[in-house]
């Protein structure tokens, strides 16, 4: 074999191998110590799973919760950045966007959480829904920035020099042309909320479950089967968006 | 027998014929200007004479070698390209040796060397910048100087002057020509700009179609029309005569 | 044509963007001098000396940094000299959302895979158990939960390889590395010297500030540290988030310090970063 194939099975391999021990993990009746693989499976604990409605309320919740973040970031994102763009001291005020990632998630969520509490907003889903917003919006305005650079700006002022409205030039020439990252970056900010687990703990004040305070919650009982199950479901929506995703990079991919 | 012998050359790429039975010749310390179009192929024959590409028929012989058969180090042809290429984690002084240094000449000798080279490119008060530092013609001076020290049996430059300013441009062609008649370079210089072509070289070649037509005289040059040298002299004459 | 008007969209980015960070750490910091939370009694000093004399504090932060360092360097290390190997390789089109994998696995799920693998009861020790190397559990050695570190080093260092690979690859294209090693091939230089005397040195710096970054973020890694780490006093994040959650109120206001302690830190290391420009910039 060649050396240089190594890379991709080792790569492929080992990441879907992790892959594949949830799903089988999942399924085991039974898994102790040394045994390689389980000895028996069982389908009962996926059925259990979906037929449990509080779990499956979290689920939808979660789904919601991040695709409402996510959406908002963008839209609010895509305006600001378009806004700011055209001033060139503007740059500088991006330096402050970098403001939330000077601490972890979870530090962040504790330096606001009075905020949460005295507007009686810790504990609920529009708190955390803030809270996540507030992390992602800035990241979501440093993303689109970097589209809108001199030659968006060519387009959308020729565009306004042949007559078109302001909102007829974003509808007909900066959206469209920005519709790939703005498909890249709605997934990006989906999955930053989708993972979130430090903000959504202390938001949420131990009152609300997403998906992944579930895993977390079996992993703290040692609960390997479900532990397993819930984050194959977690990994689904990721999955299903990384076998969709086009193959051409984008800018996105480069964090500097 | 002389110094550079091309003989047949073709290349093709898809159902593109690049080059097609090219052949020419070149004596030692002579300087052969290429004048063609954008896409006439003559990136495509430096690369060739350099050993980068190889040709689907043909070959290339220095000093009566195939240049093909000898590793690239040795073979002693430098590309010059239009980027300068500078490598940009190094300083004047240490782009300048980088040749030397790989060939694990003694210090003091390269430390000699480089001084030296600086002294002939005008840039001894630039030995400790880095490339980002320089201006595009310092940075062409730059990679010219370190092509020099490594003593190229034949030079190739590709168009070296064309990212240049006109101002930075005539000065690098003088600039040029005093350093390759200093070193007795060989050199085959590559340029779409028919002024360029006539003031760089000592015998001059016209690339079309993948073909290459050389002329041992500045006159056979001018003659032929498709060189266009005519007509440019016809066009000055006119606006002269309008004076 | 300016589509949304300029003061409105400042205004608005201040306000949803900057507002509530600053607010945060400004009332973090009054609550880590008494000015502030259900036990103050008048500003004071005290949570700040507390927190500076308390060992467990220093040695979060030295492991934090170790860690954050560790996994940065040496997988920005590895993912040059993977690329300069396995650049022709790279070169397909499917390379790069392979690279991406990393990416679709949310840290919590991260750290559960990297313990199903590395516990004395994992994966791994099954293995050994199968060739005969161990013969109870307990003989494994501990790679989670001890004080080594090793399962939060290997688990973040695996993530990060792929997509540290992914963003070599674009420098080496960016800074056309593949040009100047044809340049130093046409001066003379070997295999061995293009890849150590160009190649490396040019893709370390450009690699630099992304390794910066992930540094940061890997400073404040919390769930996997969470999961695979020592309890006490275990990587920073983690030893707040259990200073805060305590029954003892007075811990809070030290854990408001510590949490300055922790921002002002990233803050200086990326206002140093910013404020030197890079000296090998492109010509």
């Amino acid at each position: 074999m060649k050396s240089s194939n190594l890379l991709s099975i080792g790569l492929v391999g080992g990441f879907l191998l992790a892959i594949l021990f949830l799903a089988v993990g999942s399924l085991a009746t039974e898994w102790r110590f040394p045994a390689l693989l389980p000895e028996r499976y069982t389908f009962e604990h996926w059925e259990a799973w979906f037929q449990k409605k509080a779990w499956m309320y979290y689920l939808v919740l979660s789904l919601l919760l991040s695709a409402a973040v996510s959406i908002t970031a963008v839209c609010l994102g895509l305006m600001t950045a378009s806004g700011l763009s055209r001033d060139k001291r503007s740059f500088l005020w991006l330096r402050l966007s970098y403001l939330p990632y000077g601490l972890s998630p979870v530090l962040y969520a504790y330096s606001m959480q009075f905020f949460y509490h005295i507007s009686g907003l810790a504990g609920t889903w529009l708190g955390v829904y803030l809270a996540q917003l507030i992390l992602v919006y800035p990241f979501a305005v440093v993303l689109f920035f970097t589209y809108f650079d001199s030659s968006m700006h060519h387009l959308e002022d020729q565009a306004g020099s042949l007559g078109a409205s302001r909102a007829v030039v974003f509808q007909s020439i900066t959206l469209p042309i920005l519709r790939r990252p703005v498909q890249t970056i709605l997934i990006q900010l989906f999955l930053v909320s989708w993972f979130d687990y430090g903000i959504t703990s202390v938001i949420g004040s131990g009152q609300l479950k997403t998906l992944t305070l579930i895993v977390y919650q079996y992993i703290g009982e040692s609960n390997l089967i479900y532990s397993s199950l819930a984050s194959c479901i977690l990994m689904a929506p990721p999955m299903i968006l990384w076998l969709l995703q086009p193959s051409r990079s984008t800018k996105q991919d480069i964090p500097v | 027998m002389a110094f550079l012998e091309v003989a047949s050359i073709t290349k093709q790429f898809g159902n593109q014929l690049v080059l097609d039975q090219l052949d020419f010749s070149l004596e030692k310390k002579q300087i052969l200007a290429v004048l063609g179009r954008s896409g006439c192929g003559k990136t495509t024959l430096l690369k060739i004479l350099a050993g980068l590409v190889s040709p689907d028929r043909g070959s290339v012989r220095v000093e009566g070698q195939p240049i093909q058969e000898r590793p690239l180090p040795e073979r002693g042809v430098l590309y010059l390209y239009q980027e300068a290429l500078l490598f940009p984690h190094l300083t004047v002084e240490e782009n300048l040796g980088y040749g030397l240094k790989v060939r694990k000449q003694p210090k003091p000798q390269i430390a000699l060397q480089t001084e030296r080279m600086l002294y002939d490119l005008e840039l001894s008060a630039h030995a400790r910048q880095l490339p980002s530092q320089l201006s595009g013609g310092q940075r062409q001076r730059v990679a010219l100087g370190r092509a020099l020290l490594v003593q190229p049996r034949l030079l190739l430059l590709d168009e070296p002057f064309g990212a240049l300013d006109p101002e930075t441009r005539s000065n690098m062609q003088l600039f040029f020509k005093k350093i390759a008649q200093q070193y007795q370079i060989t050199a085959i210089f590559v340029t779409h700009d028919l002024k360029e072509a006539v003031n760089m070289g000592q015998q001059w070649a016209l690339m079309e179609k993948g073909q290459l037509t050389h002329y041992q005289q500045l006159k056979d040059f001018s003659k032929d029309p498709k060189t266009g040298l005519q007509q440019e002299i016809a066009f000055w004459k006119k606006i002269d005569h309008q004076l | 044509m300016q589509l949304f008007n300029f003061t409105w969209s400042r205004a608005f980015f201040l306000l949803l963007g900057v507002l509530p960070s600053v607010a945060g750490l400004v009332y973090s910091f009054l609550y880590s001098i008494g000015g502030t939370g259900a036990l103050s009694t008048g500003w004071t000093g005290r949570y700040w000396l507390n927190l500076v004399e308390e060992k467990a504090f220093w040695i979060s932060l030295g492991l934090s940094t170790l860690i954050a360092l560790a996994v940065s360097l040496l997988s920005g290390w590895a993912s040059i000299q993977l690329v300069l190997r396995w650049k022709s390789q790279l070169e397909r089109p499917w390379s790069a959302p392979l690279l991406r994998l990393p990416m679709l696995f949310p840290p919590i799920v991260a750290a559960f895979i990297g313990y199903q693998w590395l516990s004395n009861s994992g994966l791994l020790a099954r293995l050994a158990f199968l060739f005969g190397w161990i013969k109870e559990p307990e003989a494994f050695p501990a790679l989670v939960n001890s004080s080594n570190q090793l399962g939060i080093f290997f688990t973040l260092f695996t993530l990060q390889l792929p997509l540290f690979c992914l963003f070599s690859w674009h420098q080496f294209k960016e800074a056309k590395v593949e040009q100047y090693l044809e340049q130093a091939a046409i001066l003379g230089a070997s295999k061995r010297q293009q890849h150590w005397t160009i190649a490396v040195p040019i893709l370390w710096s450009r690699m630099k500030p992304t390794m910066l970054l992930y540094g940061v973020f890997l400073f404040g890694a919390y769930e996997i540290p969470l999961v695979l780490g020592q309890p006490y006093p275990g990587m920073l994040s983690v030893f707040l988030h259990n200073k805060f959650s305590r029954f003892d109120l007075q811990e809070i206001p030290v854990a408001y310090a510590g949490t300055l302690v922790y921002a002002l830190l990233v803050f200086g290391v990326t206002l140093y970063f910013f404020k030197t420009p890079n000296r090998w910039a492109d010509e």
